[in-house]
């Protein structure tokens, strides 16, 4: 900063023809301020561009050859799979935290309680922060073999039945629901208190019933922030890792998993690689989608 | 504020939306009251109910953060390297996202959405993509950077969290406020300094704490770029559940609940206060 | 006048936006001599505020020069110029209490500790924001007049050479306004700064100022003391946009030296003074309300009228009156003027044309 004001002072001594000189000025003193931020984003695309590198090289000589032969692999069927299924588990888990989200926003927007609704902000931001790994353990103490819901059922009906939840699809499908509900709630959140209450009244008063008013003022109007949301939790767990990792007991890979195999026990590199580029295509491809379905989408 | 003449937010309706709200919530948040309860089994396992309630795992955690035990070592060690990575990462995203996000706020320039953008890109990067390329960086350029590494990565996933309290806060801010600074003789970076620095603190914090945990609680960068001399309580917590399944582990792990939740409460009166 | 040395100089000052398309200030040159109040008084946009940006350096000028004291500053910024300003928000800093506000200017100067505290006491004093009750408080626990005196006593007790005045008191109502106008002046001729006062509110800057600068479309058409501004503006513009004015177009303008004209309105024959400059647009003769006289008898030399609306208004009458071509004239009087007897509300008027101006249009 201090030599953003050094900088200010030179561009003023010059002789001040236009209003160049004043962007010149601040451009400098711009580039100092974005310069600790750049370093960082700018590994970000480093890592990027190693991956990539690496995507084309050949497995034990990744650094200096060159080579399609990871891509070739990927066209495998296993593969492709794995991929189509990650994509899949992705979009379900995101189409059911939407629907998860929407009374939680709704809710959050309606209650005249300001305690209510900075209560509810906690507990939803909780699953997401609380190590997954901690909840993980928490699921085992419910879905487990000896756990809560098992032993619930026996009460109920009477007789031992392991109902598994846990280490399959389902269980990995509730994690992905459950640790992504904020990135739904808050853009939802937004859009549906930037409703004004004397639409629904209006609505109201022509003789709309509250299921119409939904499904005419509400839902249209808080559109972009649904999408938002949506988009957001589908990106997000196209890139699924811990909660498939740890529950989903070796029985569901996505994607990542894949990565992580690869790059670590198997050590194929390029492969791991070449895996990384299309995740992070398919990540931020989705994400772009946010420009198509809701094109004032920035709410969270 | 008349809420009684507003439509749906009285009567059946808005006690549906609430009763489906709090039992959404007390879905979202069973795992974690799981954990809370079951560190207080009296008994070895994982059973349910418990068999009793006792502090017995936590006596054995206490023991094991107090004294050198050989059975699960280094919890201790652990904890402290967990805790001293999410200070300094968010040191660095205090340090990188302050000016960032001023420059975001106030400055007009070509190229603004993009670099927004930009910063906001590793919310949606796959993390796991971010640990496997900078252990590859890492490894290929033989630096020891000790936790230096896990520490950039966590700043580069917590940057936007950072950035997106402090904008808040900043956009809040007149410029007049500092013009006035200046016409009373404050350079820039002193009516930076003296203005926007404290009218933005509670945003800075907020933004701060929030990093800390992320930190704190991240598992897949920590997974990848951890070394047998910086071992972060999550991996820690990870190697313990694949050897021995203890209710200690759900002792340690509330420890770790009641440290996020305490700085989630934290930062929510923060924002309470702001508004 | 002529020996005293200007504290603050305009020279052909301009400012432009959008690389030159847009000219927000366009060679405006102006003296402010020490201890002087000018006021910038203009219609929104005019380039006003802009202009006293740049002098206070938050803005630099396309081309021209600012001098204090003789001294061009366009290369010093703001903060070390030691012009004052008052904002028109006023800019109370909400996380520094009522001291700590005033306190600022001092501190930046590394004012010793003991000495900022004596001096915020008495500007506190000055400004009738007792210590003992305000000082502790902060902007969001005071009235709108009290951070008006927060504002104008942190810019003052840093000792400015020149204080600049945006439209401080444009959210203020009427009553509170010419209060603190008449209080402002105040305190200006005991500390005997100059100031310029930026506004479009021509009563407060009449009341304020020993000169005005009247501002249009970046460029500034009159400079003078707001008596002579009144009574004779430089063109319909100025005269319109100070006070009420009637316009009355001449059938014929003869020149008779001595800097006055022979203009025909109407029926009547009026010597107006007025310079009468060719090629310079449609002239037009202005007089005010105050100098149009009625009478319900008929006068020599006067025309007939008819009263088509009636108000009273700040302990005056003012009158429409209807002439016979179709054009309305405005007359105002403090003398009440009985209509009952009159057919069809008719009146004869007449102009004072010593107080009337030939204008060009």
């Amino acid at each position: 900063m201090s030599v953003h004001a050094a900088m200010a002072r030179i561009g003023r001594s010059s002789a001040p023809t236009s209003g160049t000189v004043g962007s010149r000025r601040t451009g400098w003193g711009l580039a100092l301020l974005l310069t600790p931020a750049g370093l960082l984003i700018g590994l970000l695309a480093a890592c990027s561009l190693v991956i990539l590198r690496l995507s084309f090289g050949t497995q034990s000589a990744e650094w200096v050859s060159w080579s399609l032969g990871a891509y070739a692999t990927l066209l495998d069927p296993y593969y492709v799979l794995i991929i189509v299924d990650t994509v899949w588990l992705a979009l379900l888990s995101a189409v059911i935290t939407t629907i998860v989200a929407f009374p939680i926003a709704l809710y959050m927007t309606r209650t005249p309680s300001a305690f209510m609704r900075r209560m509810v902000l906690v507990c939803i931001m909780l699953p997401m922060v609380v190590s997954l790994l901690v909840q993980s353990f928490g699921w085992m103490a419910i879905l487990g073999p000896d756990g809560l819901l098992n032993r619930a059922v026996a009460l109920a009906t009477g007789q031992e039945r392991i109902i598994s939840l846990l280490f399959n699809r389902t269980g990995v499908l509730l994690g992905l629901v459950q640790t992504t509900i904020p990135l739904a709630v808050l853009p939802m959140a937004a859009a549906l208190g930037s409703i004004p209450i004397a639409l629904e009244e209006a609505a109201s008063v022509l003789g709309a019933s509250r299921l119409s008013v939904y499904r005419t003022i509400i839902l249209p109007l808080a559109w972009p922030g649904i999408a938002a949301g949506a988009v957001l939790v589908f990106g997000f767990n196209t890139g699924a890792f811990v909660v498939p990792l740890l529950l989903g007991g070796l029985k569901v890979t996505t994607i990542a998993v894949l990565i992580r195999n690869e790059m670590g026990p198997l050590l194929n590199w390029p492969l791991g690689a070449a895996l990384s580029a299309v995740l992070v295509v398919l990540a931020l491809g989705i994400q772009a989608l946010n420009r198509l379905v809701a094109p004032h989408g920035r709410h969270a | 504020m008349n809420e009684i003449t507003h439509i749906g937010r009285q009567g059946l309706e808005a006690a549906i939306v609430k009763g489906i709200t709090l039992v959404l919530i007390l879905l979202l948040l069973a795992p974690i009251v799981m954990v809370v309860l079951m560190s207080f089994t009296a008994g070895a396992t994982l059973q349910f109910p418990p068999p009793g309630l006792s502090l017995r795992w936590y006596d054995e955690v206490w023991s094991l953060l107090a004294g050198p035990s050989a059975t699960i070592a280094r919890l201790a060690e652990s904890l402290a390297v967990s805790l001293q990575i999410a200070a300094a990462t968010s040191v660095v995203c205090v340090l990188a996202g302050v000016p960032a996000s001023y420059a975001l706020v106030r400055a007009r320039f070509p190229g603004r959405g993009f670099v927004e953008e930009m910063l906001g890109l590793p919310v949606v990067f796959p993390t796991v993509v971010l640990g496997v390329a900078l252990l590859m960086l890492v490894s290929q350029s033989g630096l020891d950077l000790g936790m230096g590494q896990i520490v950039i990565a966590h700043a580069i996933i917590g940057l936007p969290f950072m950035m997106r309290n402090c904008m808040a806060a900043m956009r809040g801010i007149d410029p007049v406020l500092q013009e006035a600074a200046k016409t009373l003789g404050a350079s820039s970076l002193r009516a930076f300094v003296e203005i926007v620095l404290p009218l933005a603190r509670e945003g800075i914090v907020s933004g701060a704490l929030l990093v800390f945990i992320i930190s704190f609680n991240e598992f897949t960068l920590s997974y990848f770029l951890y070394t047998i001399d910086v071992f972060p309580l999550s991996i820690w917590l990870f190697q313990q559940s694949n050897t021995s399944f203890s209710p200690a582990i759900f002792a340690v792990s509330t420890l770790t609940i009641v440290i996020t939740v305490a700085v989630i409460l934290a930062v929510d009166l923060l924002a309470g206060r702001k508004r | 006048m002529s020996e005293s040395v200007p504290i603050l100089q305009l020279i052909d000052v301009s400012r432009s936006f959008a690389r030159g398309v847009v000219r927000a200030v366009d060679h405006v040159s102006l003296e402010v001599f020490p201890g002087e109040v000018v006021s910038l008084l203009g219609p929104s946009g005019c380039g006003k505020t802009t202009t006293m940006r740049m002098i206070a350096g938050l803005d630099h000028p396309s081309a021209g020069d600012i001098r204090v004291q003789g001294r061009s500053v366009v290369d010093i910024p703001p903060h070390r110029r030691n012009i004052g300003l008052v904002f028109q928000s006023l800019a109370a800093f909400p996380h520094m209490n009522v001291r700590e506000n005033v306190a600022f200017g001092l501190r930046m100067q590394r004012v010793p500790q003991r000495a900022i505290g004596e001096r915020v006491d008495k500007m506190l004093d000055l400004v009738q924001l007792p210590p003992a009750e305000f000082a502790g408080r902060y902007p969001r626990e005071l009235s709108g007049g009290q951070l008006q005196r927060v504002a104008l006593a942190r810019t003052l007790v840093t000792e400015p050479k020149v204080v600049l005045f945006d439209e401080p008191m444009a959210a203020l109502d009427r009553r509170l306004r010419d209060y603190m106008a008449i209080e402002l002046r105040n305190i200006q001729k005991r500390l005997g700064f100059a100031a310029i006062y930026v506004t479009h509110d021509q009563e407060t800057a009449s009341a304020m100022s020993d000169r005005l600068a009247i501002m249009r479309a970046g460029r500034i058409v009159q400079v003078g003391s707001p008596v002579v501004v009144y009574r004779s503006p430089a063109s319909k513009f100025v005269a319109d946009f100070l006070g009420d004015a009637n316009f009355l177009v001449p059938q014929s303008v003869d020149s008779c030296g001595d800097e006055h004209n022979l203009v025909r309105v109407l029926d009547m024959v009026l010597k107006v003074p007025g310079e009468r400059r060719d090629g310079r647009g449609q002239p037009i003769v202005m007089c005010r309300p105050e100098h149009v006289a009625l009478s319900v008898r008929p006068i020599e030399g006067g025309i007939c009228g008819a009263v088509v609306a009636s108000q009273f208004k700040s302990g005056a009458h003012r009158w429409q009156v209807e002439l016979p071509d179709g054009q309305q004239i405005v007359a105002q009087s403090t003398h009440d003027l009985d209509f009952g007897a009159l057919p069809d509300r008719n009146v004869w008027l007449t102009i004072h044309a010593e107080h009337a101006r030939l204008l060009q249009q």
